[in-house]
């Protein structure tokens, strides 16, 4: 009999690690087996007594006669009280002092959050941080999924959070229709039928601080209320209004900064089948310190079998804005993306085009980005790609690399080229991810270089690491270390370094440190990413940074865990896990050199939230079973990096399965 | 219905409601395999994470054992030495292990290969288990099942590597479905698995990729390697036959042109 595939618990996907296959082995009956891999359900043989409960026909020798300390690390689930509704409690004690050349700043808080699951009254959790901060504490509290009769689910905040908004203002591939972090309230409704009723209202501010995180509040009052429907399977329809009223810009904070008022308005209506979606915007804003202004832009998107096709055509007035927070405007011109994937090609190509929609006296510009990778075999891939940006000028930026699997490593070496005016740079870059023993991880680069900036020039060379694990029991260390060294005037010799430790010395208590250290002359690289103006980020002052984070941890769960994140009472759970990073190369991974995001919110189906550490990771122990939605909310993801995929990804969590996903945050193009 | 039949559909029944039937058994072990390599007179030693997902706090077992894999796919574990087994060589760090609500243990172990071993490939699997049964309802019956993991552990010695050949192609029916089959023989002296990147265009004219199947073909043995459609990434098809399928085949740093015709 041949063997049949895929076994019955195949696991979807390769982007994900599931480790672990499950069997379950009725005493006296025959042997199940359950797993992601390969066997599938059989009878065991005659005479094996694996399985049973008779005395072993062998007997395993022990390392030094079982004589070994065990390696146990505690988890964050208590162990005793399993009495009540699941429910969980983390206070952590902050302090952070961080310097900057002669600047110098020490904050400190403390931080609680926690949750409480009812079968009746939806998920409540409570996230808040108090103490010495920049601006003032953080407070939210979360009623989420609260059921009535007809299908509706309604979730309620209150407290610092940001303005609630139409799914169909989150769908869009090239301009954005920004959420208000604000002091309020807010509340959203939805039916099964697709549905969904808002409103909010609050005092608007601007999210502050990264180890101690705060909120400062700006003037003015923002409200705002909206709603979608799913008119047929085809067609979605939606309408938004946002109001700031005697409000401040977020980018000024001078006491004496103007106010103004605004009327705004979004309205969208979407058309979608298995493999064409489509979606008409219109928005339109009225202030009271210039003249109104209007926008419309259509984007489509079609899955043609491997091929994915995106293009689109946009037209926004000048003055545009949307309650107090600034959007695109006085632009014009359209976009054609396509891509091919398949597992041995893939290829994109970006062509975006946009000039002033009014009497600005702006260039015109041109952008085209590509990229392309072929696999030769399952060891060894290669890849290239370019952006080049035309207005005034020309900038452009080119790679190629070659990426081999080694039994103990992948190694990248790339060659970078870019220009821009003035400047022009060359690297060469050989980057490494090693196989590591269960509980480590490392990721090694090295890199030469010659950059010229017309006047000047100068030779770097240098590398970085990325390297941690569980050093000893309840003990794990992860540190992060660049150094460039530049022997010309034009580019500054770096270091870099930061170290995470996590000691946990009680069940429920733990004890966190960051320290990093910072030595450069400012950020000098080209970069040519975007359709927007190059950055030019010299900086001619020297800075000298340090800093040191503490935090000492409380936490403890209790209740029935039998109900899993997400899931009814008796289903099984998975343990969800990964990094929120700065995804610098654009390889999808991890690597040496790339900073995880801190601070950074992370949903689970909408629900369940967490905050990443110092490090930018997260974790979720108990999920159940099945597939699930995970968001990561841009709160803290500084500028101008942007979430891939809007921070939004799939993943299949098995039962007892250890699933990963790491979400990417790119430079915005 | 055989008794064996109804056997093997309870078994199936039971692989289905395995996350509830296993309940009282919510333990999770990273990596999921080792293939590790080894020269004579070396002694390795691995750490793998066990940890309890649940609230409360578990009891386990842990032991080697050898295993075989039917022709069927199926796998077998045996608590007696098999001929040739390897685990004399193999040392663990406990045979009981208590793990807290919530918990996770780097567990040890090590493979100390003689250093007049031959170059060949030594195979066990560090069985996991639940302490106490837990009871599964199927069809109406109430069994008392033993959650258990398996983690296999491959050890090549001396150099040992899969030597794979194509023996035969063709189709076969899986799950009332024709799909493209190749046979592969394995004459070396460790396991291997096929890989590869192949294409073609089926009787419905669509583009398809084709995947082989990453099943381990031991060393001695002839397997079965049914080629998986793709219409593109994530999403699985069923190449409409006749079909040519070509590309390459890779397996071990090895490979090999490959061009076929299935109908």
């Amino acid at each position: 009999m041949a063997p049949r595939l895929a076994g019955i618990l195949m696991v979807t996907g390769t982007a994900f690690a599931v480790p672990g296959w499950a069997q379950v082995a009725p005493a006296t009956t025959p042997e199940v087996v359950a797993r992601a891999e390969n066997p599938r359900p059989t009878r065991k043989q005659a005479g094996d007594p694996a399985g049973s409960t008779a005395e072993p026909a062998y007997r395993d020798q022990l390392i030094a006669d079982g004589t070994l300390e065990p390696d146990i690390w505690r988890g964050e689930v208590a162990e005793t009280n399993t009495a009540g509704w699941p429910r969980g409690l983390r206070l952590d004690a902050i302090y952070s002092h961080q310097s900057l050349n002669s600047l110098s700043q020490t904050q400190y808080g403390l931080g609680i959050s926690g949750f409480l699951a009812t079968p009746q009254h939806g998920t409540f959790t409570l996230d808040g941080v108090v103490g010495k901060q920049q601006g003032d504490g953080l407070l939210t509290l979360w009623q989420r999924d609260l059921p009535f009769d007809g299908g509706w689910r309604a979730t309620n905040g209150l407290g610092t959070l940001n303005s609630a908004a139409i799914d169909l203002t989150r769908q869009q591939q090239r301009w954005i229709v920004p959420t208000t972090p604000m002091l309020g309230g807010s509340t959203e409704w939805r039916d099964a039928g697709g549905t969904q009723l808002l409103a909010s209202v609050g005092q608007p501010g601007v999210y502050t601080g990264v180890y101690v995180p705060g909120f400062r509040r700006l003037d003015g009052t923002v409200t705002g209320a909206g709603g979608q429907w799913t008119l047929s399977p085809r067609w979605t329809v939606g309408l938004q209004y946002q109001d700031a009223h005697d409000a401040t810009s977020p980018f000024q904070f001078r006491p004496d900064a103007q106010r103004f008022s605004t009327s705004s308005w979004f309205g969208a209506a979407a058309w979608q089948d298995a493999t064409t979606r489509v979606q008409f915007n219109a928005l339109g804003s009225d202030t009271s310190l210039t003249q109104s202004g209007l926008g419309a832009w259509v984007d489509a998107t079609i899955q043609d079998g491997r091929y994915q096709h995106g293009f689109g055509l946009f037209y926004l007035g000048t003055a545009l804005v949307w309650a107090n927070q600034p959007v695109g405007s006085d632009t014009r011109g359209a976009y054609y993306r396509i891509n091919y994937g398949s597992r041995q090609w893939w290829w994109d190509l970006m062509l975006d085009y946009a000039e002033p929609a009014g009497e600005a006296q702006l260039p015109a510009a041109t952008f085209v980005s590509g990229s392309v990778r072929y696999q030769f075999g399952q060891g060894l891939g290669v890849g290239a790609g370019g952006n080049a940006r035309h207005a005034d000028g020309t900038a452009w930026s080119a790679y190629a690399y070659v990426e081999k699997t080694w039994p103990l490593l992948i190694n990248r070496n790339q060659i970078y080229a870019a220009s821009n005016q003035d400047q022009r740079e060359l690297t060469l870059s050989a980057s490494q991810t090693w196989s590591m023993p269960a509980g480590t991880r490392l990721s090694t680069s090295a890199l030469i270089g010659r950059y010229d900036d017309g006047r000047t020039s100068s030779q770097q060379y240098g590398f970085s690491v990325f390297g941690g694990g569980d050093l000893a029991r309840q003990l794990s260390l992860d540190a992060n270390v660049q150094w460039l060294n530049s022997t010309g005037e034009a580019t500054p010799t770096t270091l870099l370094g930061n170290l995470g430790l996590t000691y946990r010395f009680l069940p429920q208590f733990s004890f966190i440190a960051t320290l990093y250290r910072n030595q450069t002359r400012g950020e000098n690289l080209v970069v040519v990413d975007s359709p927007l103006a190059a950055l030019s980020r010299r900086f001619e002052e020297r800075i000298n940074g340090r800093g040191i984070a503490l935090t000492l941890r409380f936490e403890e769960r209790a209740g029935s865990m039998a109900a899993p994140l997400g899931g009814a009472p008796g289903s099984g759970s998975g343990r969800l896990s990964g990094v929120v990073f700065l995804d610098a190369n654009e390889s999808g991974r991890f690597e040496a050199g790339e900073q995880g995001v801190a601070n950074v919110t992370v949903v689970l189906d909408g629900r369940f939230a967490v905050r990443t550490d110092a490090q930018g990771r997260y974790e979720f122990p108990a999920v159940a079973a099945g597939r699930h939605r995970i968001s990561v909310l841009p709160d803290n993801l500084p500028l101008p990096w942007m979430l891939v995929n809007e921070g939004q990804a799939e993943v299949e969590v098995g039962v007892r399965g250890n699933v990963s996903a790491d979400v990417a945050a790119r430079r915005n193009r | 219905m055989s008794t064996e039949r109804f056997l093997l559909a309870l078994a199936a029944w039971l692989c289905l409601v395995a996350p509830a039937a296993a309940q009282g058994f919510n333990a999770a072990a990273s990596p999921p395999r080792f293939e590790l390599r080894a020269k004579p007179g070396e002694r390795l030693r691995e750490v793998v994470e066990i940890s309890n997902v649940a609230a409360l706090p578990t009891k386990l077992r842990v032991r080697t054992a050898d295993w075989t894999l039917g022709a069927d796919a199926s796998v077998s574990f045996f608590d007696e030495l098999r001929p040739g087994s390897c685990r004399p060589w193999v040392a663990i760090e406990r045979a009981d292990l208590a793990l807290p609500g919530g918990a996770r243990a780097r567990y040890r172990f090590e493979v100390a290969v003689p250093p007049e071993a031959p170059a060949g490939e030594c195979r066990f699997a560090l069985l996991i288990e639940g302490d106490e049964p837990v009871n599964a309802s199927a069809s109406g019956l109430n069994l008392p099942v033993r959650g258990r993991l398996g983690v296999i552990v491959y050890v090549a010695v001396g150099g040992a590597a899969p030597v794979l050949e194509i023996v035969k192609s063709g189709v076969q029916t899986v799950d009332g479905k024709r799909v493209p089959t190749i046979w592969v023989r394995n004459t070396g002296n460790a396991h291997g698995r096929v890989g590869g990147f192949l294409s073609g265009v089926d009787a419905k004219g669509r583009e398809l990729e084709f995947t082989p199947l990453s099943f381990p073909i031991l060393p001695g043995e002839t397997r079965a390697i049914t080629l998986n459609a793709q219409l593109g990434p994530q999403q699985p098809a069923d190449a409409a036959l006749p079909v040519r399928v070509q590309g390459t085949l890779e397996w071990a740093g090895a490979s090999l042109p490959f061009d076929q015709r299935f109908e």
